[in-house]
């Protein structure tokens, strides 16, 4: 069977920093997968479809949440001015993030900033330790500290793996295809099953 | 004027009582809006009144067996598998209604046809389980002459309400032939969750 890629935390600066570098130029991409959930102190797990549309300057997300047997489940929208939730009966609430709206609304906890540079094997702009580097210099793990609160703590612990070529428009991207954020006892599993867009600057 | 367009629902049943068993192949694309937002292989199998096998291919992998009584619904994704009362899924997933002859089921849903090749089952406004949403089915006897393509279904359209349409074209279907003997049984592979849903 496929052995798991070997990481480390140090590889050749340049070659991560030229990975990152490469990477950053993206400005836009639309994927499709499976997403999951699991609970690791009662052991609940829960499954859905998603699409994600991404638009990194100004930040702009579209993501839609549905299940093969019970339809769409969420519809999100964020953009400078907000983020507004539409529900499986077609209402709607709007809020400053969509994190906490997807929250709020149905339990599941998506940190949507973190997780969009990460969908893409990009260091977070924010405070990381414990950084590892697969030997291509494509980042492995790290923890992030995206706290805005006292009472608002969330360290993540972020696992990228089965990085793949991407070809768009005669450019090729190595991108991770599965991620994983952890905060005991959460757990968010992302599977990128097709990249159907990409854009660069 | 003739029996589909006066009294569709009961064209309908007629026509799909002649898919006693009914195999295939399909290709599904998922359309939010006008935009594909999925695409998919699998295959299929099926047997009145009460069965059904439907297998989504990697990567969003997925298994939903019917063997009358429950529906089980495995994500190996996440290891885990849903157990519903198939009667209860059944309201809620026209896609079902394949299955089921019992008028019981049907009557939560309002048939037409639109004269030319396409059937339309929609919930009751006042459905009480129902999702909203909406089936279209299409067989080959509109497009074609053939005696082997009478009653053969070959396109299912299903609307979630929310704009979100799933396409499934079916290929190489078998009309009435036997099926694999453990079709219908499904096995928990080890290390799988199971989350049981009915009460």
């Amino acid at each position: 069977c496929a052995s798991t890629p070997q990481t480390s935390d140090t590889v050749a600066p340049e070659r991560h920093a030229d990975h990152q570098a490469w990477l950053s130029q993206i400005v836009f991409w639309n994927i499709q997968g499976n997403i999951a959930f699991f609970n690791d102190a009662d052991g609940e797990r829960d499954a859905a479809r998603y699409t994600w549309r991404q638009q990194h300057t100004p930040e702009t997300t579209s993501f839609r949440l549905y299940h093969p047997l019970r339809g769409t489940l969420a519809r999100l929208e964020q953009n400078e001015s907000g983020g507004v939730f539409t529900n499986l009966q077609g209402e709607t609430f709007n809020a400053e993030h969509i994190d906490e709206l997807l929250y709020t609304h149905t339990g599941m906890p998506i940190p949507f900033h973190l997780m969009s540079e990460a969908i893409i094997g990009l260091e977070p702009q924010v405070s990381i330790a414990n950084r590892r580097w697969f030997e291509s210099g494509a980042l492995a793990s790290y923890t992030a500290d995206i706290s805005q609160s006292p009472w608002n703590q969330q360290v993540w612990q972020v696992e990228l793996s089965d990085y793949r070529v991407v070809v768009h428009n005669g450019r090729s991207f190595t991108m991770p295809h599965m991620i994983e954020a952890s905060q005991y006892p959460l757990r968010i599993r992302f599977q990128v099953s097709q990249w159907r867009e990409v854009l660069v600057e | 004027a003739d029996i589909a367009t006066t009294e569709p629902k009961r064209a309908l049943q007629a026509k799909l009582a002649d898919l006693v068993t009914f195999q295939g192949e399909f290709i599904q694309e998922v359309y939010d809006g006008e935009d594909l937002i999925q695409e998919g292989t699998g295959h299929f199998y099926l047997e009145r009144p009460a069965k059904l096998r439907w297998v989504t291919d990697a990567p969003d992998e997925s298994t939903l067996v019917a063997d009358g009584e429950t529906l089980w619904y495995h994500n190996p994704f996440i290891e885990q598998v849903t157990l519903f009362h198939q009667s209860e899924a059944m309201q809620a997933n026209p896609l079902l209604l394949l299955l089921d002859a019992e008028q019981a089921n049907w009557d939560a849903f309002n048939v037409s046809y639109d004269g030319e090749k396409l059937w339309t089952v929609e919930e009751h406004p006042d459905a009480a389980a129902g999702m909203g949403s909406t089936l279209h089915l299409a067989f080959l006897d509109a497009v074609s002459d053939r005696p082997e393509d009478t009653n053969m279904l070959y396109k299912l359209i299903l609307e979630d309400g929310h704009g979100q349409r799933s396409v499934f074209s079916l290929q190489d279907m078998q009309k009435n032939q036997p099926l694999p003997a453990q079709a219908f049984l499904f096995t928990i592979p080890d290390g799988t969750d199971i989350d049981d849903q009915r009460d």
